[in-house]
């Protein structure tokens, strides 16, 4: 069901990295994928809405933080995932709980992804939920009230 | 396609692929075409003296490395990386990092190619 599927933005310039990840996310069920090898590339996506990012620190000569900025301002409830080889890089996370949501280190275990992306699935579809019923529940009020 | 006397391991890729060997292929076709265009950046880096460019390819070289298991060459990486971030840098041991990193690599390249040949 593609409308409660998530929409993932990988922004990463390592091509060995970003096919495995692609590839790990989709052996999970997760088939709305775009990748961009620069962000430059991603903040074109303007009209896009994607759920998650999972972006890069190290991107060539573009400084992460400004990079998580542009993205945050560009789509403020995204969820965006920081993705470093370097323990101390992540603790960026921590100083920046605004601009990103989560950490990854780049390493061969992918099940902390599988465990992060579910949660994030389960939620957009509770919010759905909650929509349909707060829904249901002004038609039924409405039906109340001209009663 | 696993094999234990290999220089490096699948066994990450595989269990991703799940069954897919095409895509272990490409993934390792990726890794042969990446890991020469990163080493020769570090050259370069290493002879005219741009250490953040050595600095920043050693560090783009560690997922592969990490991933496929290439222990030895993942210290090495992470060893010249910390060297180029020091306030005095050791250009005579990120040269002989680099040398051994080189042998590791050609090694490992060697055994690869009979897989995606």
């Amino acid at each position: 069901m593609k409308l409660l599927g998530l929409k993932i933005f990988i922004i990463e310039d390592d091509a060995f990295y970003a096919a495995l990840l692609k590839k790990f996310l989709e052996k999970n069920n997760f088939s709305d994928i775009v990748l961009f090898e620069s962000p430059i590339d991603c903040f074109k996506e303007v009209g896009s809405n994607p759920d998650v990012i999972f972006m890069d620190y190290h991107l060539g000569d573009v400084d992460g933080i400004k990079t998580a900025r542009i993205l945050k301002r560009n789509w403020p409830k995204t969820y965006i995932i920081l993705m470093s080889t370097s323990v101390k890089k992540t603790s960026v996370y921590g100083r920046y709980p605004n601009l990103i949501n989560s950490y990854i280190l780049k390493n061969p275990d992918f099940n902390g992804i599988s465990k992060k992306m579910h949660f994030l699935k389960w939620m957009k579809f509770l919010r759905f939920s909650l929509k349909i019923l707060a829904f249901i529940g002004m038609i039924f009020a409405l039906f109340y009230f001209l009663l | 396609m696993s094999d234990s006397n290999l220089k490096y391991s699948l066994t990450g890729i595989e269990e991703i692929a799940g069954g897919d060997k095409d895509f272990v292929l490409t993934i390792l076709r990726t890794f042969q075409t990446n890991t020469p265009k990163y080493l020769k950046k570090i050259e370069e880096g290493i002879e005219g003296g741009y250490f953040e460019l050595v600095g920043h390819a050693a560090h783009q070289l560690k997922p592969s490395f990490d991933i496929l298991a290439i222990t030895e060459a993942c210290a090495i990486v992470r060893e010249i990386e910390a060297e180029t971030k020091k306030s005095e840098i050791d250009s005579g041991k990120i040269k002989s990092n680099f040398d051994t990193l080189n042998q590791i690599v050609a090694a490992v390249m060697e055994d690869m190619v009979k897989l995606t040949n």
